[in-house]
């Protein structure tokens, strides 16, 4: 690894709201029903994840500040048994990561030194999202330049100063697709996965940073990155996906340098990623994507929605139905599997 | 023999990296630029044998960028291929399909790109 890792970018999406939410009794449709429920009032999401623990399931959700008031009307209203958490903050994407665990690793490691510590996670098959609180997102972006190297964009002033005008192209872009059958610019999936779930300290992110260097140095790749809400203060819930392997003993890695952490490791899963025109934020596709993969009774283990796309981890046996479903659905001009060679 | 570097440019992050997974399985090298100024900058940088531009980018549209190239003679002669979704999903913008075939661009592909489709413009241009 060197000393500086060289990017294309970055961006930061201002002026958003947080919440979380953890379905108190067990529903295993509980994501199809809330992402359905926020769709019908054409509501974006520039961010969501979904991951289950203990058979309950946790979303971060982010929308827009104008939007927060009305969803959290419709959580009380139709889910008056969960009490949503909620934080004004921004959300920053760094890009490309190229599936490189290292970029995570270091990411970690610069945001868990911050003031204060990220609020969730996702991924995109080119980006790592983080949700940070508002008031830390000036730190973090100087915090950026050092381990990480921008492009053309040599301080944060330079970036700051090419970001003019983009959010406003990225809102009105958002708002103004209405095709009837979504067209998929690429579906991508990839079998023989782990899906690790760590539950950590918080302020041992920068440690866990640390465990991903050590799976790069491994040449493994990361298909699927994100966190769950914790009910739990200060902890925090990672699930990512690592190639299956007979050889490499990732929760020994893990308990390593994290003995207090507890992991949980799920064998024989896959994920696909199925990138579209703002995938990752616009009302209607994740909704979309849930139920017709609750219609084939496909288990889905975790959903990661950011940037322009969709990723989901589910049992490898379920991957074929689970893609059949999605053409039948939306417009898939192909269907990639992707496969990656391992140390 | 050196491998053909082509340029993505296109403020789809997820779409530049699908697209250039797929010309690096071919053997290509891909560049990746994340909007039109980066894009220029990016082609000043390193020269590249081909240019995939999408159309809608701020700061610089694809348009703007294509009709640049094609006006400076350091960089007339490098095929620019435009990439869109315009006219068709985005009942809104201002961008349509015949202003893509009134610029001087070598060529033209839909999102969602069909990759046989591509492959064959490719190279056909280089």
């Amino acid at each position: 690894m060197n000393a500086s890792t060289r990017l294309g970018g970055f961006k930061i999406l201002n002026e958003v709201v947080w919440i979380s939410v953890i379905q108190p009794k067990e529903d295993h449709r509980f994501p199809t029903a809330f992402s359905n429920l926020v769709s019908s009032e054409k509501i974006n999401l520039p961010f969501l994840t979904c991951g289950e623990q203990n058979q309950a399931w946790g979303l971060n959700l982010v929308v827009d500040s104008q939007d927060a008031e009305k969803t959290l009307g419709l959580i009380e209203k139709e889910f008056s048994d969960i009490n949503p958490t909620t934080t004004k903050c921004a959300i920053l994407s760094i890009f490309p990561h190229r599936s490189k665990p290292e970029i995570i690793g270091v990411l970690l490691d610069v945001l868990g030194k911050l003031g204060d510590q990220p609020i969730a996670f996702a991924n995109s098959p080119s980006a790592i999202s983080a949700v940070l609180n508002e008031d830390v997102m000036n730190e973090a972006t100087a915090a950026l330049f050092g381990p990480f190297q921008f492009g053309p964009y040599r301080t944060p002033a330079d970036w700051k100063l090419a970001q003019k005008g983009k959010e406003e192209l990225y809102k009105e872009v958002v708002a103004s697709y209405q095709e009837k059958k979504p067209k998929v610019y690429g579906l991508e999936w990839q079998e023989e996965q782990e899906l690790l779930h760590v539950k950590l300290d918080s302020a041992h992110l920068s440690t866990m940073g640390t465990v991903f260097k050590d799976f790069a140095r491994l040449g493994l790749v990361l298909t699927f990155f994100i966190s769950r809400p914790s009910k739990e203060k200060n902890k925090g819930n990672l699930f990512f996906c690592l190639p299956e392997s007979d050889k490499h003993d990732y929760i020994g890695m893990i308990q390593k340098l994290l003995p207090d952490a507890s992991t949980v490791e799920d064998s024989s899963v896959a994920s696909f990623s199925m990138n579209g025109p703002h995938f990752g934020d616009r009302y209607g596709i994740a909704s979309e994507l849930l139920l017709v993969l609750d219609e084939v009774k496909v288990e889905l283990l975790g959903l990661s929605c950011s940037i322009h796309s969709i990723t989901g981890v589910l049992p490898a046996d379920q991957i074929h139905p689970a893609i059949e479903a999605i053409q039948g659905c939306f417009e898939v001009p192909s269907v990639i599997k992707k496969t990656y060679s391992q140390s | 023999m050196a491998k053909k570097y082509i340029l993505i440019v296109d403020d789809d992050p997820d779409l530049v990296e699908t697209v250039a997974m797929m010309l690096e399985s071919r053997g290509f090298e891909a560049g990746r630029a994340y909007d039109g100024i980066e894009g220029e900058e990016s082609i000043k940088e390193r020269r590249p044998d081909l240019i995939i531009l999408d159309i809608m980018m701020p700061r610089k549209d694809g348009y703007v960028l294509c009709a640049e190239l094609k006006a400076n003679k350091e960089t007339a002669d490098i095929p620019v291929v435009l990439l869109t979704a315009v006219g068709e999903a985005v009942p809104t913008t201002t961008y349509t399909h015949a202003d893509g075939m009134s610029t001087e661009a070598d060529d033209y592909i839909a999102k969602p790109i069909d990759t046989d489709g591509l492959m064959e413009v490719i190279t056909g241009l280089l």
